[in-house]
């Protein structure tokens, strides 16, 4: 009765109803597009990283992460990468070596990141065979062939088919160096890694470092973000801790958690800071709706309407404009979400990239249903808020000055 | 002159006769100005000290000389030899802080079983002081002695990830200028953190006497990098320009921090791009309240209006009026709103908002801070009060043409 009642009233002046719903409505589509696009930005920039140099997980020999030398090498690769194969949520794993080295050209030196890897196994944990520029990814019959950023290629100044000597320091005393031909180039999101980085077949690079068989690492993807902790605790199980570390992307690369929790604590201010703007919006809509209605009011309560009701109904009727508000919000959100995914927000039209933060230029949002949930329970609340002052006021009134004063 | 006062003192009147509406919409008014100034203080404030910390931690100056092409390529086949001309300028500039000159090139180190690529840096260890904060990154051990050929500044990562220690030996192999290879050993004799991992974990400084034997350099250096006492964009291009026309602009290239580091010039663009699309938003949800408490007062007095028209009152004074009244809705509002935000900005100027332990700690590796800084001038107090001024102004413009157009015989007969 009451809600029919407030329903009918929200109508009375239509177009101040419209006008304050669109207010909160264009306020809410902001901010759910704003959260939209920002956790589409973390989301990308973990993935660039994730998967291309990382994985969702990470086993090493215990004590690598600390001190990242070759000699904490984990000797039984066959058999680790059954056992987290075999692991339920574990879409793939490969085995990497990981070291540094000082690769050369007959035109100039670089020190980089060395990684071997299995070429089938790489290609289904990481993107990087598809960050090709030139040439082709390294393949399962290639024995000293090499495969480097695209940036760091220009530098040495080599092209394809071209042979770096590649230095490093193995588990044999002495530097070791060997000779390798460039098959292919590729260039990811992050500059500096292109630039510092070069894969090579695992079988050359555990000879050239003379590991033996041994492995630096196994990069484990898995096929669901939320069970990440889950997968990374079953393996902690499976693999004796004395052995091994399992490390979490969050436990890789703390600094990247943190940056996400600060842009999003940002949107959190700034959504704030929107909300109030509402607030003020709908006091003031409130309580023009209460002085039009002084006179009704008025009678209302001379005839014995309790003020308890009336309140409820200023109440109702304020939280009504929200529900229609945050309806109407959702769906504009939905709409520019849906229509930024299509192609993407391409920031090329303020910048011309972001490379340096390990994002591309294009942006996709990613709307999550706890965005929509807390933003559009947010406004809700706002409004609701909104309303009390004014409805205080209404019952406030005293009801024969009220009538009079009509 | 007097018909003006008079629609003046009307709209004036016309602003009070609802003070609670008028008030609350001047306070809306008021706290987007307010928003917006503070928002742009801390924008612009930010930025400016973030340039700064970002340009000191990584060492780099705040305007670099190198052979001509070397930004692009970045190589040790690109050098040059200062010359004297040159040196006697940058001495006797008192615009300058300090200019220090750098070789470097990358390497591979060595201690015991451990090695690593790394970036070699050859300073002067005096006037390197004038230029960047290094001596006061030093951890552990010692800065370099002037005359130490010596000695090696190791990261602190760098030294981890090496498995050494201070007074430890170190290898260097590198390439050298003529294609040969170049090695020497080096003593470590200290430990700096910057706070940035890709530095920490990467840079060894040398003396640059002995970086120049490393490389086969002879008399010839990498670049020389400058600070200056007031690091303004427009004293930085006036020195950028006073050096061009010092050297032979076909060898030597002279480029400003923008230059050498766009990507810090895009990443300062993005977050104020990401800033004003915020304040947009903002905008437009404070519009729509403000347009609403404006048509309502309209409508409310159609009445009124109608009485004016029939009594041969010209609409386009009507129309004045209204748009007089939103102006003075806005002009109090927003200045309200600028002195506020002002205020707090003028707050924040002296005392940064601290926000170390929060997840502001990540731009620690980027070399900044978890300060938050803000910067107050006329520009940052107006410009966004006038924004919102002539929004205010804009949005009654609906409204006072409705006002204008009432026809004032079915208005007389509303209640």
């Amino acid at each position: 009765m009451d809600i029919k009642l407030a329903w009918r009233n929200v109508w009375r002046n239509r177009r101040r109803s419209v006008i304050i719903i669109s207010a909160i409505a264009i306020g809410l589509a902001g901010v759910v597009v704003y959260e939209a696009l920002t956790v589409g930005m973390t989301t990308q920039m973990v993935e660039n990283i994730v998967g291309t140099s990382l994985g969702d997980i990470e086993i090493h020999h215990r004590g690598f992460q600390e001190s990242k030398t070759l000699e904490l090498a984990i000797d039984n690769p066959e058999q680790v990468l059954r056992l987290v194969r075999g692991t339920e949520h574990v879409s793939a794993a490969a085995p990497r070596v990981r070291a540094q080295g000082l690769v050369s050209s007959a035109r100039a030196s670089a020190g980089v990141q060395i990684l071997g890897v299995d070429p089938t196994a790489e290609a289904a944990v990481s993107t990087i065979a598809h960050s090709l520029v030139r040439g082709r990814f390294l393949a399962a019959a290639d024995e000293y062939a090499i495969y480097l950023g695209e940036a760091l290629a220009k530098k040495l100044k080599v092209g394809l088919g071209r042979k770096v000597v590649l230095m490093a320091k193995g588990l044999a005393p002495g530097m070791a160096s060997n000779a390798f031909r460039v098959v292919g180039t590729f260039q990811t999101a992050s500059p500096n890694f292109d630039k510092m980085t070069v894969y090579i077949p695992l079988a050359a690079a555990q000879s050239l470092l003379s590991l033996d068989g041994k492995i630096s690492e196994i990069a484990v993807r898995i096929d669901r973000q939320r069970s990440l902790e889950q997968v990374a605790a079953t393996l902690r199980t499976k693999l004796a801790p004395n052995e091994y570390e399992v490390l979490t992307w969050k436990e890789l690369v703390p600094n990247l958690v943190q940056m996400t929790q600060l842009w999003e604590e940002w949107v959190y201010l700034f959504a704030f800071v929107i909300y109030i703007a509402m607030v003020f919006g709908v006091t003031n809509t409130m309580l023009m709706v209460i002085s039009e209605r002084t006179r009704e009011l008025g009678i209302m309560l001379a005839l014995g309407t309790r003020p308890l009701r009336i309140f409820r109904m200023i109440l109702i009727e304020s939280a009504l404009m929200g529900l229609v508000s945050v309806a109407l919000g959702s769906a504009a959100s939905f709409g520019v979400v849906w229509w930024l995914s299509l192609q993407g927000l391409d920031l090329g039209w303020f910048v011309r990239g972001l490379s340096f933060l390990g994002l591309s230029r294009i942006i996709y949002p990613v709307l999550t249903p706890s965005i929509l949930l807390i933003s559009g329970l947010s406004a809700l609340v706002a409004t609701v808020l909104a309303a009390i002052w004014p409805a205080w006021r209404a019952v406030r009134l005293e009801p024969v000055e009220a009538i009079r004063d009509a | 002159m007097s018909s003006l006062r008079l629609l003046m003192k009307l709209a004036w009147r016309n602003v009070w006769r609802n003070r609670r509406r008028s008030l609350i919409t001047i306070a809306s008014v008021a706290f987007s100005a307010a928003i917006l100034v503070f928002t742009e203080a801390l924008l612009v404030g930010s930025h400016e000290q973030m340039v700064l910390q970002v340009l000191d931690t990584h060492g780099v100056g705040q305007l670099q000389i190198h052979a001509r092409g070397y930004q692009d390529d970045p190589t040790i086949f690109r050098s040059f030899v200062p010359s004297a001309k040159l040196l006697r300028f940058l001495k006797g500039d008192r615009e300058l802080r300090g200019f220090a000159p750098r070789v470097q090139g990358e390497g591979l180190a060595e201690v015991g079983q451990e090695s690593k690529g790394v970036m070699v840096v050859g300073i002067d260890p005096e006037l390197e002081q004038g230029v960047t904060p290094l001596a006061a990154e030093i951890v552990t051990g010692d800065y370099l002695e002037p005359n130490d050929l010596q000695g090696a500044l190791v990261g602190e990562r760098l030294l981890k990830s090496l498995k050494a220690k201070i007074g430890a030996s170190l290898a260097l192999v590198t390439q050298t200028r003529r294609g040969t290879l170049g090695a020497a050993r080096f003593q470590i004799r200290g430990i700096f953190r910057t706070g940035v991992p890709a530095l920490d974990e990467n840079l060894i400084y040398l003396n640059i006497k002995s970086t120049q034997r490393l490389f086969a350099f002879g008399d010839r250096v990498t670049m020389l990098i400058l600070k200056l006492r007031d690091p303004t964009l427009a004293k930085l291009n006036h020195l950028k320009r006073a050096l061009l026309a010092q050297v032979n602009p076909q060898k030597l290239e002279v480029l400003t921090w923008p230059e050498f580091m766009p990507e810090l010039v895009q990443f300062l663009r993005f977050d104020s791009a990401s800033g004003y699309v915020f304040l947009l938003i903002l905008l437009l949800v404070i519009a729509f309240g403000v347009l609403n408490t404006i048509l309502m007062a309209v409508l409310e007095r159609t009445r009124e209006f109608g009485v004016l028209l029939s009594l041969g009152t010209q609409p386009r004074r009507i129309f004045g009026m209204i748009l007089l009244e939103a102006l003075l809705i806005s002009l109090i509002g927003a200045t309200a709103g600028a002195l506020l935000g002002s205020g707090v900005s003028a707050y924040v100027v002296q005392h940064p908002i601290n926000l170390s332990g929060s997840s502001m700690e990540s731009f620690e590796s980027w070399g900044i801070k978890p300060l938050f800084y803000a910067k107050l001038s006329w520009g940052i107090a107006v410009y966004p009060a006038l924004i919102v001024l002539g929004l205010g102004v804009l949005i009654a413009l609906w409204p006072a043409l409705r006002a204008a157009r009432i026809e004032p015989v079915e208005a007389l007969h509303t209640r």
